[in-house]
């Protein structure tokens, strides 16, 4: 096994030493990020001082702070969260398109399936060290940017947030699946390099849109009436929104383009406003959870089933 | 004129056998196989000659379970490989027309690859083999030259110690030299362990003191079957302008020195080269082509 698995890295060792350095320079530059927000020491207070409306702004003192704070985060955290778009998928697409493909168009399968004898015991072979590569690299990066995103909203005390969904966290590590089952079977099917990287990456595209499809929906599906004090206190429960309006007292509800004109004459209508009960309808916080097991369903299947695939196309398909 | 087959003379166990074997790769377009009988039988080295398109590398892959038959079966030591291909595998030695190594591997890294595959693989004879031939198992088979690939790849085949090799063209794009080289370790790795050999070629001037047998094959079907002995000893080249009993003659075809000559079927008395033979067989199937 050891020997297998030794030789399964040298075969493909030019994409699993572009894995693991494209991986190393994002997971350990969002290390680094997450030290420097954790170094410029900004208290939560300073950062989101909406939240907290009876605490007093002590300008002179958070300003500074909240200025280094936000630059590193929407600069230089915002940059690695943006390439976590595609790192699963390339890291996927890497390891995936050449484990069958190449070895179809370099000639080099027919050698071992006929010294394998059965491609299914081959495939295993072939596809598990790559697998246990994938999913390490993939679980380093998933940990390293959790504990950035994490640093991105230390307004969440810790409580996960809906803002840098899909990111991080074990999702990363179901997406990277998924793209790898489908630039694995792409490539057993076609049996060529180039189309298989032009077709595979065509399709990961598509899968990360249906990511974001599939969020839009998991929230539309989930969403439910959450209690907040302020529109703020809203925003700022790592949630995710999909309607807001006003509840009167006859527990009418009423959008916030309405509610305005129904102000009882003779009274301020901002004060009347902001004295009635706001609703937010969405997932928060506590829905987070629900979402990352959605996700790692729902990339782990499709992965998975993409594997399967792979297999009884390399049992029916020709060596050539 | 007429193109009989001339059935198989060995007898014993049957190593690889192919059954109306027709294989057809696209629907309406002619078979690349048609009807194919055949009987190889265990313990010779056959040589597989056609021209481009006769279905040489399409029998082989047959029996080794890479392609699927329209119609009829082949068996490898009694197994069809479309039933159950890896046990028909498992007693197969294969080196394809690619020599199908990793360039980015050794030499020493492909006979570990192997031996991980094939539990049995004689990783020392291998070892051995190479090491005769001078081929150095540290450096990447990229760097090594045509003929030291094939001679790798000819280990990894041998070093399974199956009971059947099948050779697709192995020397088609090797110098004279490293033809020679290969043919002359096949010979002798099979000579010692009574392997079956078949062994596909266009080059047929290499093959005499290799072979036992010859298979001539025109497209989708089988010419001549018979032995070495019998091919030489048994037709004899003619002008064809002699005359010819119509059950003698094989074929007449127009020999490289312009002149028309016929290939005749004379039992014990003949003297044709291997060329000749091949030749008028594949003129013989030419001939039948166009008559139909």
């Amino acid at each position: 096994m050891a020997s297998r698995f030794r030789m399964a890295v040298r075969i493909q060792r030019f994409e699993v030493w572009s894995c693991v350095l494209l991986v190393a320079v994002v997971g350990i530059t969002a290390l680094i990020i997450r030290a420097r927000l954790d170094a410029v020491g900004a208290p939560v207070e300073c950062l989101t001082p909406w939240i907290f409306e009876n605490l007093v702004y002590d300008a002179a003192r958070c300003d500074p702070l909240s200025e280094a704070f936000f630059r590193i985060q929407r600069d230089e955290a915002g940059l690695v969260m943006t390439a976590m778009n595609a790192l699963p998928l390339v890291v996927g697409l890497l390891l995936g398109v050449g484990l069958v493909g190449r070895e179809i168009e370099g000639g080099t399968a027919a050698t071992v399936w006929a010294l394998a004898g059965s491609r299914r015991r081959w495939l295993l072979g072939r596809l598990l060290p790559i697998l246990v590569i994938l999913v390490a690299v993939l679980a380093f990066a998933a940990v390293a940017t959790e504990l950035l995103a994490a640093a991105r909203v230390p307004w969440q005390f810790g409580r996960p947030s809906f803002d840098d969904a899909g990111l991080h966290g074990p999702g990363v590590v179901a997406r990277g699946l998924a793209a790898f089952g489908l630039a694995l079977a792409v490539g057993a099917w076609s049996g060529r390099m180039l189309p298989t990287i032009l077709l595979s990456a065509l399709l990961a595209l598509f899968l990360s849109v249906g990511g974001h499809v599939l969020l839009e929906r998991w929230v539309e599906a989930n969403a439910h009436e959450i209690a907040v004090p302020s529109w703020f206190n809203g925003e700022y429960d790592g949630g995710k929104f999909t309607g807001q309006f006003y509840r009167l007292p006859d527990g009418s509800e009423v959008s916030s383009f309405d509610i305005g004109a129904l102000a009882p004459p003779g009274v301020d209508p901002d004060a009347w406003v902001a004295g009635l009960h706001v609703v937010a309808v969405g997932v928060h916080s506590p829905d987070y959870p629900g979402w990352v097991a959605t996700e790692i369903a729902a990339f782990g299947a499709f992965g998975l089933a993409w594997l399967a695939a792979t297999f009884a196309i390399v049992e029916r398909r020709r060596p050539f | 004129m007429n193109a009989p087959l001339v059935p198989g003379a060995s007898s014993g166990p049957i190593a690889l056998r192919a059954k109306g074997l027709t294989k057809r790769y696209r629907r309406g377009r002619p078979a690349a196989l048609d009807g194919i009988d055949l009987d190889i039988t265990g313990g010779g080295s056959t040589a597989l000659v056609g021209p481009n398109g006769a279905g040489k590398s399409t029998l082989i892959r047959c029996f080794m379970g890479f392609e699927r038959p329209t119609a009829g079966f082949v068996t490898v030591d009694g197994i069809d490989p479309a039933r159950d291909r890896p046990k028909a595998l498992s007693r197969i030695g294969y080196v394809g027309q690619e020599v199908g190594l990793y360039p980015q591997l050794t030499a020493d890294e492909h006979l570990e690859l192997a031996s991980s595959l094939r539990p049995r693989f004689d990783r020392a004879g291998a070892v051995e083999r190479l090491t005769g031939h001078g081929i150095s198992r540290g450096v990447r088979t990229a760097e090594l030259s045509g003929g030291q690939q094939a001679q790798v790849a000819l280990s990894l085949a041998l070093g399974t110690r199956a009971p059947v090799l099948l050779l697709d063209e192995p020397v088609a794009r090797l110098d004279p030299l490293a033809r020679r080289d290969f043919l002359t370790t096949l010979r002798d790795a099979v000579r010692a362990e009574g392997t079956t050999v078949l062994l596909a070629s266009h080059i047929i001037g290499d093959l005499e003191g290799v072979v036992d047998s010859l298979i001539v094959l025109a497209p989708a079907a089988v010419m001549f079957h018979g032995s070495i002995e019998d091919a030489r000893a048994g037709h004899a080249v003619i002008a064809a302008t002699s005359e010819i009993a119509p059950a003698e003659l094989v074929a007449s075809f127009t020999g490289l020195t312009g002149r028309r000559m016929s290939l005749v079927r004379r039992p014990g008395t003949g003297d044709a080269s291997l060329d000749d033979v091949v030749f008028g067989y594949l003129a013989a199937a030419n001939a039948a082509r166009a008559a139909a």
